[in-house]
């Protein structure tokens, strides 16, 4: 397919969406309280980032995201390639794994609240434990499909059984490793969200289900458009990560 | 004394797929000397990948042991280089970094080593084609950048798995010259396991068969065609045609055998 067509297509959904919106409410097909159109709205959107009071709250939001993001990698990715080598610890964190998959992540920050206070502290922990599994998973299954030549050529070339883990088995596992970051990503934002909406004291959660509850609907809407450019833009950021790490893939 | 004593080597798989022990090799003893082209060849499981990745250091044998210049191998070192069927490069390093890196594991320093490595690429001719990574190679020249990594090492045994099974035929007969031309500038100790007899024929000093499993020595033939071996005039040669159909009744009759 040509590159300009590729465009083209990618960038109708969403044009179709945005014209639908905006039609069905100016048109009165939808009550444009429950449905203002989606210019109005957008205009919101705009308006919100630039103020001072949205944007305590989405500094808030993200603070606790990129902490809480960053220290689910640096914590699942090893633990998930030692488990691949390692069938003891394996089997001692599979049944774990299995049995709090199910577990809606973000419905645990009440309980985490109990514990640990009303501070960021479950909220951040609250994202930790959302990202832990498919981090895990994924770094699991990347080291579990090393091939041995590759372990076994570099043991010939002087590297040591240790040092093997993170320069050959954690390089080799980055392209699986990278898909579970991006399925990490988008859950990380339910859970920050989710929580926030259940925590009820700041962030783009609280935000959003406030405006929802107090009948605010151009504010929800407005909100929600900021939420999908927030994916959007972290998306098109992992990308480019992911590109300029994995060139040789 | 030779480079490499292999002393009632055995190994036996627990429980393998059957559900019962597996025994793989039974009492291999075997003596290469230094600068010989020795390769073992064998019916498919005849075990002879599972004796070179012993000699390699890789897994542990069940019994017997293993020495190179008099010293015992317990473990993979930088003595023995491997080269695998399947290339085992380093996919997210390019070509000079793949020959680079067991060089970078030494105290060389770093214009030795990038001489080390140029020596190689011009060996195999690489030049100009250092930067590429190894997605962007044909299957013969990812095998040719494995084996100039090994080189690159300076191993004192080249320990060499099917390196050209999964080529394409006239690549074969390419890389087999070229392994020869190499082999001949290094005089390198080379094991090297393969499925082609006549391959074996073409490049070896002496030729191990392996009977079916438990795989052990049926016998070694020596190879006294006269190097430098040159295809064309071979294939017409009554002796290499003679040994061919030799070592095909061997084998044959170990891949009936079971």
């Amino acid at each position: 397919m040509l590159k300009e067509n590729r465009i083209l297509y990618t960038v109708l959904s969403p044009v179709i969406l945005f014209v639908l919106w905006e039609g069905l409410s100016r048109a009165g097909v939808i009550s444009s309280e429950i449905l203002p159109p989606f210019t109005t709205s957008l205009y919101g959107s705009c308006q919100l980032v630039a103020s001072k009071e949205f944007s305590k709250h989405l500094l808030a939001s993200s603070y606790r995201w990129a902490i809480g993001f960053s220290i689910s990698l640096v914590l699942s990715i090893p633990i998930g390639i030692y488990m691949a080598r390692s069938k003891r610890l394996y089997n001692f964190l599979d049944p774990l794994l299995t049995l709090t998959y199910p577990v809606p992540k973000a419905a645990m920050i009440p309980i985490l609240m109990l514990w640990m206070g009303a501070g960021d502290l479950p909220k951040v922990t609250v994202i930790v434990i959302g990202c832990f599994i498919p981090l895990v998973i994924s770094a699991y299954h990347g080291a579990q499909g090393v091939e041995t030549s590759l372990i076994w050529s570099a043991r010939a070339m002087g590297i040591g059984e240790r040092a093997v883990l993170f320069r050959i088995i954690l390089p080799a596992s980055l392209p699986t490793i990278f898909s579970g970051i991006r399925m990490a990503l988008a859950i990380s934002l339910i859970v920050v969200l989710g929580s926030e909406m259940i925590a009820r004291q700041s962030g783009l959660g609280y935000y959003l289900f406030n405006s929802l509850e107090m009948g605010l609907y151009e504010m929800t809407y407005s909100v929600l458009i900021i939420i999908s450019g927030i994916g959007l833009f972290l998306d098109a950021i992992f990308s480019l990560v992911m590109r300029k790490v994995l060139v040789w893939a | 004394m030779a480079k490499l004593v292999v002393q009632e080597i055995s190994k036996i798989y627990k429980s393998g797929k059957e559900g019962r022990d597996v025994e793989a090799l039974s009492g291999i003893d075997l003596e290469v000397n230094e600068g010989e082209f020795f390769s073992l060849v064998g019916p498919s499981g005849c075990g002879k990948s599972t004796l070179l990745y012993i000699i390699g250091g890789f897994i542990p044998p069940s019994g017997g042991k293993i020495f190179v210049d008099r010293k015992e191998v317990i473990s993979p070192g930088i003595d023995r280089g491997i080269v695998f069927q399947e290339f085992a490069l380093f996919p997210w390093k390019t070509v000079i970094q793949n020959i680079l890196y067991g060089l970078e594991q030494r105290k060389i320093v770093r214009e030795e080593r990038l001489a080390i490595a140029s020596k190689y690429i011009k060996m195999t001719s690489f030049q100009g084609m250092e930067n590429l990574y190894p997605k962007e190679l044909s299957g013969g020249m990812k095998q040719r950048v494995a084996i100039a990594r090994t080189l690159a090492c300076n191993p004192d045994i080249l320990l060499m798995d099917e390196p050209f099974g999964s080529l394409d035929a006239q690549t074969r007969v390419f890389m087999q010259d070229e392994l020869l031309r190499i082999w001949d500038e290094t005089r390198k100790t080379v094991l090297f396991v393969t499925h082609s007899i006549e391959e074996a024929v073409h490049l070896s000093d002496r030729i191990a068969v392996f009977s079916h499993r438990p795989g052990k020595i049926k016998e070694i033939l020596p190879i006294d065609i006269p190097r430098p071996r040159i295809r064309e005039e071979e294939v017409s040669r009554g002796q290499y045609i003679k040994l061919i159909s030799y070592l095909w009744k061997a084998v044959e009759r170990e891949v009936k055998g079971f």
